[in-house]
């Protein structure tokens, strides 16, 4: 299990030692932690957060990620006071804030399109939150330089949102919710807006940012690489309710679902029937795992799976009875410093990522043996075929 | 600051409600005040047109509620109100139409065709006139429509007229006057319209090989069809309605319902025809409006059955 | 999975022959049409200033001589010119100052800035009322007098009832949508296209039954009526206004302020009215106009004292319009241009296009 240790300032100089994996009661109620019990929330008839449980310890980086429509940001403004649990109670730093709105709540928000005030300059908003709690001139002063100062904006203070980039107006919302020292800030996509390299910039100074003030970060995003790279855990959520709660390693290593091995990282997807010990797909590829799951019984209908990037090529018959296919080369791709392949294959199109040193060398139309080991093969049930199976007929209907 | 106590859904929110106020309280006053100096009034003027006159009625009000009487509409249905009845949907829906045929290549001009500066200059000229005094408007066009007025003594010098500009108190005046007086009010809306097609759109019409006519068809002015609904409603209604212009320059020949209905509140007191004749004034708008959204209606379905694309069953 | 598909690169082997611009007959058929549009709808107004400087004793026809009498008629040159002369000052005083104190002292209180223009106008605007006996002595023509002042009068509390429903609804039917939003959008939309004549009889009938009522006889007022009466209109073109400048604002602007902890008071006074201030503005100016001009309305519901000047004018129709009509014509035209003017200025400085300009203008 991977423990993360950390220091909480916030706590006057008690360590604090959190095991990421089994909920540690006695961190409840410390400020900064966030616990969601049975949650609902419905818009009409549509369930938009459904019985969801979660706990959040005190100085975690916690990504809620999913596709749109999955619940995260409901989930998120309810943390902020914006929309109401219809069913369940939430606690923040241990008190129930049923009915408490957003401005007597001890969490800030940084949104999507970041929503900075239009007619105030980058101090004026930086400082509304200070001054709406009526601390004396001078602190605010004081604390709106420093803020500034942490997100590298201090130049820009008396300039209006208008006049800035995105990834300056990026860096003033951020400021501009943590001068508050909020117990908790919550993050709504807001790298969304961003160009690729100045969201990775970004996401770098951010993570740099909560491990040095030690405050929780709750972060939405539907983007897997970005919830990945900067998580403490992540809580992958499908139809209002979370599909895995893990630290990024176990998500993708060990994913819980069929749903969660497409959407984190990427999956080659076979759809056939389990035979104990693996599953024999619909084209007659046996896989085998050696680590196999007890969930999918013997005679269901069964998926499985196995990462692009672990699978071999060779233009020769490796020879086995299971664990390999036959196809041809339908297209190559360049990546820098990985190869990506299209094979052919007679029910489906494999992917197959190799490292650009050493990749064998095909080209399209030759004939060729995909095959992996027995240790990267994942067996699934195929309750959530559709959610990552693309067949070309469904493609039709949307 | 927190409220310590454990639900398990009792706190259920209301659904209209967001930390505290119902969501309409913000127009609170408005709908206040539309109920009761709009919705309410209205309402007791459908009341009127089914009562009788009553020049001695205790409520001030010079109409007897107590008997329910179709007479009302009877005589609105009599020879001379009736006339000016259809001369003044004729005389409305023709400057509708002059309007937008004058008013669109103006739109389209402004849209597509000018400068960014040039285009705020001109828009700027349209505004102006637009929202001059309406009354000032009407009364200009008694300068060049005078029998002795200056035009007249030129075209008659030149040899165009025979005698004297014959056109004050007729209709052609108050049509002349109506198409000028709600020509801005046809224009703008066009032109915004227009400007909110996104420009890729024709682009793409002519990249995919369409001319300059076809796009204007199949994706312009489809595309404006809002704009051009809402010209339409901010003309015609209130020409329908207008009786500056008649008064001003109609006279007897070119008199209008809304005058006529003025007529009845203000000199013969008899409040129910009037009434009356309002209600079915507001009928007819709306029927020819019904009739205008039909024809559009079956235009478009017609359109879209020629240009409907029916794709072979895809096996599966 | 899907086979993923190698981009094609464009072949653009053959060089692009640049072809000389040639006049596109269709862009100035259109030029020419829109210039005499233009010249159709500038020549009645361009003779109606002409006509205010007639020699003769008629509006409607031209002398052959010009003259400023009919402007003397009208006004008191010495009243009216000393007036106008007070109304500069004060502006330029109030513009000017700040601009000065900003350029010596290096800085100037951002609010004293911005309100400067604003209370220049209404210290002008009062100083000029107890001045002038309520502007009546700038006016020799009582009767014409009389109808532009109430005009202003009638036009200035309608705009305020305007402004205040109007922005209240306007807010509310951006941010707080709801099952109600339909219902009073619908009540908006028959406000707008509802003609002038049925408010007009159905006010007059309902003033007339309510002023009879213990406690309502102020209705029986002719002002109080035109207020009423002209806000009908101007509100619901206010509210279009509002929502449409707060529809083209995230809407997590408030809900910001409320995560920052301010109360739901706090963030309409501080970002929300801010945010709308210039739509409140164009929306005011554009109300007061539209009730300057406001006729149909007007002439049924105000009383004998009341009369504003499209009613005035409406009612010397008959009899001989004399070419003072036509000078305060042109007063009332140069203060329209001046209000649209600013609404441009206003709807500008906060970043609108000449096509929203445009699209608000007409309540879209």
């Amino acid at each position: 299990m991977v423990g993360i240790a950390r220091f909480d300032g916030t706590l006057g100089g008690v360590e604090i030692v959190t095991a990421a994996h089994s909920v540690d009661h006695t961190t409840i109620g410390v400020r900064g932690s966030v616990e969601l019990t049975d949650v609902t929330k419905r818009f009409g008839t549509m369930v938009a957060v459904d019985k969801l449980n979660l706990t959040v310890e005190p100085g975690e980086f916690l990504s809620l990620l999913g596709p749109s429509g999955c619940g995260k940001t409901t989930t998120l403004r309810m943390l902020a006071g914006f929309e109401q649990p219809d069913e369940g109670y939430i606690r923040i730093s241990g008190d129930y804030v049923q009915g408490v709105p957003p401005y007597k709540r001890d969490v800030n928000t940084v949104f999507q399109a970041y929503a900075l005030f239009p007619h105030m300059t980058v101090a004026e908003n930086v400082a509304y939150g200070l001054r709406q709690k009526g601390v004396n001139k001078s602190e605010i002063a004081a604390r709106v330089a420093e803020a500034l100062a942490m997100v590298k904006m201090s130049k820009l203070a008396e300039r209006k949102p208008k006049q800035m980039s995105g990834g300056q107006q990026q860096r003033v919302a951020v400021a501009r919710a943590l001068v508050n020292r909020p117990s908790v800030l919550l993050l709504d996509e807001p790298l969304g807006a961003l160009d690729r390299k100045l969201r990775e910039e970004m996401q770098i100074e951010l993570k740099l940012l909560q491990s040095q003030l030690g405050i929780t970060f709750i972060f939405v995003t539907h983007d897997q690489e970005e919830a990945m790279g900067m998580s403490d855990r992540i809580a992958i959520m499908l139809d209002g309710h979370i599909e895995q709660l893990a630290d990024p390693e176990t998500v993708y290593e060990r994913p819980a679902s069929a749903f969660v091995a497409g959407f984190i990282g990427r999956n080659n997807f076979w759809r056939g029937t389990s035979n104990g010990a693996g599953v024999r797909a619909n084209d007659g590829t046996v896989f085998v795992s050696s680590t196999p799951e007890e969930r999918v019984a013997a005679g269901d209908s069964a998926l499985a799976a196995v990462r692009p990037e672990c699978i071999s090529l060779s233009s020769t018959d490796p020879g086995r009875e299971f664990n390999q296919v036959a196809g041809t080369v339908a297209s190559v791709s360049h990546f820098g410093d990985v190869l990506q392949y299209v094979v052919r294959t007679t029910e489906r199109d494999i992917i197959a990522l190799l490292p650009r040193q050493g990749a064998p060398r095909l080209a399209p139309g030759d004939e060729v043996w995909s095959h992996w080991s027995d240790a990267d093969v994942y067996q699934f049930s195929a309750d959530q075929a559709d959610l990552v199976l693309v067949e070309p007929a469904a493609d039709a209907t949307g | 600051m927190a409220i310590a106590q454990v639900s398990s859904g009792a706190i259920g929110p209301d659904k209209d409600r967001k930390w505290g106020a119902p969501k309409w309280v913000l127009a609170a006053p408005s709908i206040v005040w539309y109920a009761a100096f709009f919705v309410v009034p209205i309402v007791f003027i459908v009341l009127y047109s089914f009562g009788t006159k009553n020049a001695a009625s205790t409520s001030g009000v010079p109409v007897d509620l107590g008997s329910f009487s179709l007479q009302n509409y009877q005589d609105a249905f009599s020879d001379v109100f009736f006339k000016t009845f259809r001369a003044t949907i004729r005389i409305a829906v023709t400057a509708t139409v002059l309007c937008s045929l004058i008013g669109l290549p103006v739109a389209y001009f402004l849209a597509f065709k000018v400068s960014e500066k040039w285009r705020a200059i001109l828009l700027a000229m349209i505004i102006v006139p637009s929202f001059t005094s309406f009354l000032i408007r009407t009364l200009a066009w008694r300068i060049p429509l005078a029998p002795n007025g200056t035009l007249s003594k030129w075209l008659q010098d030149w040899g165009v007229l025979d005698g004297p500009i014959q056109l004050l108190e007729t209709q052609t005046a108050v049509q002349i006057a109506l198409v000028y007086n709600y020509l801005g009010f046809m224009i703008l809306p066009l032109f915004v319209a227009l400007d909110r097609i996104e420009p890729g759109l024709r682009e793409a019409s002519k990249d995919l090989g369409a001319g300059r006519l076809t796009t204007f068809m199949r994706v312009t002015f489809p595309l404006a069809g809002p704009g051009i609904a809402a010209g339409v409603l901010l003309t015609f209604i209130p020409m329908c309605g207008d009786f500056v212009t008649a008064t001003v320059l109609g006279g007897a020949d070119g008199n209008m319902i809304g005058a006529m209905i003025d007529s009845q509140f203000k000199g013969a007191q008899d409040w129910p025809l009037g009434s009356a004749m309002a209600v079915m004034m507001i009928g007819a708008v709306l029927l020819v409006l019904g009739i205008g959204y039909v024809v559009v209606s079956i235009v478009r379905l017609v359109l879209r059955r020629m240009r409907s694309v029916t794709l072979p069953e895809v096996a599966r | 999975m899907t086979a993923a598909i190698a981009p094609t690169s464009a072949p653009s082997s053959t060089p692009v022959q640049r072809l000389k611009q040639r006049p596109d007959p269709i862009r100035i058929a259109m030029a020419v049409w829109t210039t005499l549009v233009l010249l159709f709808m500038f020549i009645p107004i361009a003779l109606v200033v002409l006509h205010s400087f007639n020699k003769g004793g008629s509006f409607s026809i031209w002398s052959n001589a010009t003259s400023t009498k009919w402007w003397g008629e009208l006004f008191f040159a010495d009243e009216t010119w000393s007036l106008v002369v007070r109304f500069v000052v004060i502006m330029v005083l109030f513009l000017g100052v700040p601009k000065l104190v900003k350029r010596v002292n290096g800085g100037i209180n951002r609010h004293v800035e911005r309100w400067a223009g604003v209370t220049g106008f209404v210290v002008a605007l009062v100083l000029n009322w107890i001045l002038t006996n309520g502007y009546r002595d700038i006016f020799r023509n009582a009767g014409l007098g009389d109808a532009m002042r109430n005009s202003f009068i009638a036009a200035f509390g309608a705009t305020l009832i305007a402004v205040l429903i109007g922005g209240l609804a306007g807010v509310g039917l951006a941010r707080r949508p709801g099952w109600w939003t339909g219902p009073f959008m619908a009540v908006l939309f028959l406000i707008l296209v509802t003609p002038e004549i049925m408010d007009g009889i159905a006010l007059l009938g309902w003033f007339v039954r309510i002023g009879q009522l213990p406690g309502l006889g102020f209705f029986d007022e002719g002002m109080v009526r035109l207020w009423v009466g002209q806000s009908l209109y101007s509100s619901a073109v206010v509210t279009l206004i509002v929502r449409a400048r707060l529809a083209g604002l995230d809407d997590a602007l408030e809900e910001a302020a409320a995560d920052l902890g301010a109360t739901p008071s706090r963030a309409f006074r501080q970002i929300t009215l801010p945010l709308i201030s210039s739509a409140l503005v164009a929306g005011g100016l554009l109300s007061f106009t539209l009730c300057l001009d406001n006729t149909i309305i007007s002439s049924l519901v105000s009383t004998a004292g009341s009369s504003t000047y499209p009613v005035f004018v409406l009612g010397a129709i008959k009899s001989t319009i004399k070419p003072s009509v036509g000078v305060a014509a042109v007063v009332l035209f140069a203060m329209t241009i001046a209000a649209l003017a600013f609404v441009a200025v206003v709807l500008r400085r906060s970043g609108d296009s000449s096509s929203q300009i445009a699209a608000t203008m007409t309540g879209s």
